[in-house]
């Protein structure tokens, strides 16, 4: 399997599975909020991409891709992009709902 | 050092940081009481860099243009991406803290969105315009008009 591809399913699309799995209503009172974070995530990562291929700041190596393109980028790309971004967002989701005590005074707390 | 080794760095600058402006100035009223908590995300951010870049790197899934770098490598990434993450993951905590507070209050609509549009662009909120014509009025040249915002 590809370098990326297999990146992606040990270190994004497992442990989102493992949190989505574990925190299911969480996720689904917040299906919204997941989209749009995924959506926020892709019109900042695609203008950004094209700009570090075409600066070289960064670029993906052939035989670590599916040879999958999308106006250039690798389909591994726009993954990292929707799946991270939904990845961190439902982290944040439940940091808030089990640490927010802690972490946000107390008018605010849910 | 030359300039174009800054940028990856400048490139940051531009996207998360420019990003992060933005979102702040939409809904920099509504942060105050989240101080601690963004903090926390930025430093989640750092920890996350830490724990994914490695493995990518190592396996070369994705590479790095080593002229356009500082060239500083910490925990096994390049320095650059800490700031990145940490960025990125304050831009996605607010994100989600504004989003979520919204859709828990059955809110998260367009037209509580344009709500924050409105502080940064010159959006004018919907007027609808109701004709109202008095019974008996003396025929006049324009209509009378009330305003319901």
């Amino acid at each position: 399997m590809p370098a990326y591809l297999t990146w992606l399913a040990v270190y994004v699309w497992l442990p989102l599975a493992v949190l989505w799995a574990t925190h299911g209503s969480l996720v689904i009172r917040h299906k919204k909020t997941l989209a749009i974070s995924a959506l926020l995530s892709m019109a900042i990562g695609v203008p950004w991409d094209f700009f570090a291929l075409a600066t070289n700041t960064w670029s993906f190596p052939v035989h670590s891709v599916v040879g999958i393109y999308i106006f250039t980028l690798p389909i591994e790309e726009y993954c990292f992009m929707i799946f991270l971004g939904m990845l961190v967002t439902t982290m944040v989701l439940i940091i808030r709902a089990r640490f927010g005590r802690f972490l946000m005074p107390k008018k605010v707390r849910r | 050092m030359s300039l174009q080794q800054l940028t990856y760095l400048m490139s940051i600058f531009l996207f998360a940081g420019g990003a992060l402006l933005i979102e702040l100035a939409l809904v920099r009223r509504d942060l105050r009481p989240y101080a601690r908590f963004l903090g926390a995300m930025a430093l989640l951010g750092i920890m996350l860099t830490a724990i994914l870049e490695p493995p990518a790197l190592g396996s070369r899934a994705w590479v790095y243009g080593q002229q356009n770098m500082l060239d500083v490598h910490v925990l096994g990434a390049e320095i650059e991406t800490f700031l990145y993450s940490a960025l990125l993951l304050l831009f996605a905590g607010i994100a989600t803290i504004v989003l979520a507070d919204h859709e828990e209050k059955g809110d998260l609509t367009v037209t509580a969105m344009r709500k924050y549009a409105g502080r940064i662009l010159p959006i004018r909120p919907h007027v609808r315009r109701k004709i109202t014509v008095l019974p008996g009025a003396a025929p006049h040249r324009g209509p009378r008009c009330a305003d319901i915002a």
